[in-house]
C-alpha cells in the first residue's frame, strides 16, 4: 500500500526536475524582423509569447518558424512602432483571428467552464474531505467492526502520519508542476528526444524508406543493364511507385511504351501515374492519353477507369457510373479492382442521385452500353482526338520509321471520319515496314475498300511491287493486283491474276462466284 | 445498525462521484472523437472571428490590369465569395473545379496571396480562371486583414458586404454542397424583395 505511493511520489520529482532541466526555448525571430528599440523589441518579444500561431496551433509565434507567425511578429512590430499600446495590438489580432489567437483564454461565457473548473474541483474536494470527517465523528470509530466499511476503519496513528505527509506533498509537487507547465509562454518541447519509442518507429520507418530506395537501385541498375528489356522497365516503375519517385516511375514508362510501341495498357499505368502525380487528379494530359488508349482498346480496364473518374471529378456523374459499369461489366469476378469499383458506382451514383437499378435495368446488352457511352462525349472526344492526332502526325512526319504510331493515326482518323488521311497512315505504316506483306496488303485494302486508287495510284503502284515480291501467292495478293491491273486496262493480266486466284479457291467459296462474275466482265 | 448501514453505503456512492465525473468527461470526449472520424467535425476548423464583420477593404494591385487596383468594395451590392489562393499551393489545384462550379452561381474575388502575378496567370492558364476580379497580395498584407492563416481560404460576403461565412482549406465535395451551397442559396432567397 505505502509503496506504490512512494514510486509516485518520486514519479513527480522526477518529472519536476526534468522540467527544470529542460533546454533553453529556440527562439524563431530573425535578426531582420528585430526593431532597434530594445524597449519596443522586448514589450514585441512579450507579446509575441502570448499569441498562437494559427498554423501550428500549439505555439506561441514566437517560438514558431510558420511564414504566417513570421507575418504576424512583423505585424506586431509595426503596430508597435506605430505607437499602439499592447492591450490594443491584442485586441486589434483577437478581431480578426478570434479569441484563439490568444495563448491564454479571456474569461467570457464561453469559457466559464474552463476557468471555472479548477475552483469547483477544489472546492468539491473540500466538501467531501469535510463531510467524510463529520460523518466519522458522528460515528464515535464504533463501526470498526463492520468489516464492509474498510474506509471508515481508523489507521494506525503512524500510518496516518505517514499519509498525511505524503499527500501533501504529492500536493505541493502537483501545484509546483502546475506553475511551471501551466503557463501559456512556456516554451515548445522539441520532439526529438522525446523516448526510444519515438526513436524506434524513425527507425522503422527509416528501415523501409531504405529498403525501398535500395529496391530502386537495385531496378534502376538492371533497367541499365538490359534497356530492351520491357519487363525491367516496368519492375522499375513499381518499385519507383513505392518509393514515391514519380518522375522516375513516368520516365521508366515511358521507355517501357516505347519498346512494346505504346502498348495500351503501358500508356494506360503512365495516365495513372500522372494522376498519382497530381494528388489523384485525372490532368488533362493525363485525359488526352486516356482518350488515345481508349480509341485503341475501348475496353483497357485501367483507361476506362481513369476515364470514369475524370467524369466523376467533373462532375458527370451519369457518364461515370455508365463507363464503370461497362468496366465491371468487362472484367472478370475476381478482378483486383472489382471491389473498389463497386465502391466507386455506389459513391458516383450516390453524388449524382442516380438510381443504380434502374441504370442497370435499362442497360440491356453491352454493344447498347458501349454505342450510349461513345455517343454520350461524342463531341469531347472528337475535340480531344484532333487535337492527340495533329501532334502524332507531325510526331510522325519527322519519324516515319514508327509503324505502330501510323497504325494509331490511321484508327484515329478513321474515328474522326477522315477516310482519306486514314488510308495515307496505313500507307506510312506499310512503308515503316517495307518486308511486312500484311502492312502492305491492309494499306492496299484501305486504298480499295476507300475507292481512292485514282488519288494514291503512284502509292498503290509501290505497295504491289512490294507485295508481288514478298507474297506473290497469298490469294489477297492475286486479287488486289488484278484489282489495279484492271483499273489501269491491263485486262489481260487482271484476267490471268484472278483465274489464278480463282483456281485456287474452293469451288463453293462464297466469293468465287462473284470473282467468276468479275472475270466474266472484263 | 440501520442507520450505520445506510451511512456505509452512501460512504461507498461517495467514493464513487470521482468515476461518475471522469466517466462524464470520457463520455464527451468520446462523441467528440466519434464526430471526427465520422467526418461531422473536422478539427482543423478554427472558429473565424470575422464572421459578422465587414469585408476589409484593402485596394490591392489589379492582376488583370496593370497599375489599375481592386478590393472587395467594388462587389459591394451583391453576395459575392472571396477565395484567397496561389500558384504554390497544392489544395488550391484540387478545388479549381469546384470554383468553376461556385462561378456559375456567384462572382468570385480572388486573392492571389504572396504569390509572384506571372505564376498567378500560369496557374489560372493551366487550372481555369473562375474569378471576376483578381487582386495580387504579393506580401499577404490583406491576408493578415482577411484573418486568413493558410490557403486556400474561402469566405461568403452578402449584399452588405458582411462577411456570412468562412472556410478553411480546400472546397470538395461536401464543403461544395452542403456548405457554400446551400448558403448561397438562403443568401439568393434572403435578397429577394
Amino acid at each position: 500500500m505505502r509503496l506504490p505511493r512512494i514510486i509516485s511520489v518520486l514519479w513527480c520529482v522526477a518529472a519536476f526536475s526534468m522540467v527544470l532541466s529542460a533546454p533553453l526555448p529556440a527562439v524563431a525571430v530573425t535578426p531582420e524582423e528585430m526593431l532597434a528599440d530594445p524597449a519596443l523589441e522586448e514589450r514585441a518579444r512579450a507579446l509575441s509569447k502570448q499569441l498562437r500561431c494559427l498554423v501550428c496551433q500549439n505555439q506561441s509565434i514566437d517560438d514558431s518558424d510558420a511564414d504566417l507567425a513570421r507575418d504576424l511578429r512583423v505585424e506586431v512590430r509595426r503596430q508597435l512602432s506605430t505607437g499602439s499600446s499592447d492591450a490594443e495590438i491584442l485586441a486589434n489580432l483577437r478581431d480578426t483571428y478570434g479569441d484563439y489567437v490568444l495563448l491564454n483564454p479571456p474569461v467570457s461565457p464561453g469559457t466559464y467552464v474552463l476557468w471555472g473548473s479548477p475552483v469547483f474541483i477544489l472546492l468539491a474536494g473540500a466538501a467531501i474531505i469535510m463531510a467524510g470527517r463529520r460523518r466519522r465523528e458522528d460515528a464515535g470509530g464504533t463501526v470498526t467492526e463492520d468489516p464492509a466499511a474498510p474506509l471508515a476503519m481508523p489507521l494506525p496513528p503512524g500510518t496516518r502520519r505517514t499519509a498525511i505527509a505524503l499527500g501533501s506533498l504529492v500536493m505541493a509537487v502537483s501545484l509546483g508542476l502546475y506553475l511551471m507547465l501551466g503557463r501559456a509562454d512556456l516554451p515548445g518541447q522539441p520532439l526529438a528526444g522525446r523516448g526510444a519509442e519515438l526513436a524506434a518507429a524513425a527507425d522503422a520507418s527509416n528501415a523501409q524508406t531504405a529498403e525501398r530506395k535500395a529496391d530502386l537501385d537495385e531496378a534502376r541498375s538492371a533497367a541499365a543493364a538490359s534497356p530492351e528489356d520491357v519487363g525491367v522497365w516496368l519492375r522499375l516503375a513499381m518499385a519507383a511507385a513505392a518509393a514515391g519517385e514519380t518522375n522516375t516511375e513516368l520516365a521508366a514508362l515511358e521507355q517501357a511504351e516505347q519498346l512494346t510501341k505504346g502498348d495500351p495498357a503501358i500508356r494506360a499505368m503512365r495516365a495513372e501515374a500522372m494522376s498519382r502525380a497530381a494528388d489523384g487528379q485525372v490532368t488533362i494530359p493525363a485525359r488526352e492519353l486516356i482518350a488515345d488508349i481508349l480509341t485503341e482498346d475501348p475496353s483497357e480496364p485501367r483507361a476506362l477507369f481513369l476515364s470514369g473518374l475524370a467524369a466523376y471529378q467533373d462532375e458527370n456523374f451519369g457518364a461515370a457510373v455508365e463507363i464503370w459499369l461497362r468496366l465491371q461489366s468487362l472484367s472478370a469476378p475476381d478482378a483486383p479492382w472489382m471491389a473498389l469499383l463497386a465502391d466507386n458506382i455506389a459513391d458516383a451514383a450516390k453524388a449524382g442521385g442516380i438510381d443504380l437499378d434502374a441504370v442497370t435495368a435499362a442497360r440491356g446488352p453491352d454493344a447498347e452500353t458501349m454505342a450510349a457511352a461513345a455517343e454520350m462525349s461524342d463531341e469531347d472526344r472528337a475535340a480531344m482526338i484532333e487535337g492527340m492526332v495533329e501532334g502524332l502526325a507531325e510526331r510522325l512526319a519527322e519519324e516515319p520509321g514508327d509503324a505502330a504510331g501510323w497504325q494509331r493515326l490511321a484508327r484515329a482518323y478513321d474515328v474522326l471520319g477522315r477516310p482519306e488521311d486514314a488510308t495515307r497512315a496505313m500507307i506510312g505504316r506499310a512503308d515503316a515496314m517495307p518486308g511486312d506483306a500484311g502492312a502492305q496488303l491492309a494499306a492496299l485494302e484501305a486504298v480499295v475498300v476507300n475507292r481512292l486508287e485514282d488519288g494514291f495510284a503512284g502509292d498503290a503502284g509501290r505497295l504491289l511491287e512490294r507485295i508481288a515480291s514478298l507474297a506473290p501467292d497469298r490469294p489477297e495478293t492475286l486479287y488486289v493486283r488484278g484489282h489495279f491491273a484492271k483499273l489501269s486496262g491491263d485486262v489481260d493480266t487482271a484476267r490471268a491474276l484472278w483465274q489464278a486466284l480463282l483456281d485456287r479457291l474452293p469451288d463453293d467459296a462464297p466469293i468465287a462466284g462473284q470473282l467468276r462474275d468479275a472475270i466474266d466482265a472484263l | 445498525m440501520n442507520s450505520e448501514q445506510n451511512t456505509v453505503r452512501t460512504r461507498r456512492l461517495a467514493f464513487l462521484i470521482p468515476l461518475a465525473g471522469f466517466l462524464v468527461l470520457a463520455g464527451f470526449a468520446s462523441l467528440a472523437l466519434l464526430a471526427t472520424l465520422r467526418g461531422e467535425r473536422d478539427m482543423t476548423q478554427l472558429p473565424s472571428a470575422m464572421v459578422g464583420k465587414p469585408a476589409p477593404a484593402v485596394a490591392l494591385p489589379d492582376l488583370r490590369d496593370a497599375g489599375g487596383t481592386v478590393s472587395a468594395i467594388d462587389f459591394k451590392g451583391r453576395p459575392f465569395l472571396v477565395n484567397v489562393f496561389a500558384s504554390w499551393c497544392a489544395p488550391c489545384r484540387a478545388e479549381a473545379p469546384a470554383l468553376a462550379l461556385l462561378s456559375e452561381e456567384i462572382e468570385i474575388f480572388g486573392i492571389a496571396y504572396k504569390d509572384k502575378p506571372e505564376d498567378t496567370r500560369g496557374f489560372l492558364a493551366t487550372y481555369g480562371d473562375p474569378f471576376e476580379g483578381i487582386g495580387i497580395d504579393r506580401d499577404g498584407d490583406a491576408g493578415m486583414r482577411w484573418g486568413v492563416y493558410g490557403v486556400p481560404e474561402t469566405f461568403l460576403v452578402d449584399a452588405s458586404g458582411t462577411i456570412i461565412l468562412r472556410h478553411a482549406g480546400p472546397i470538395d465535395r461536401r464543403v461544395l454542397d452542403e456548405l457554400l451551397r446551400p448558403a448561397i442559396r438562403d443568401l439568393a432567397a434572403g435578397t429577394k424583395p
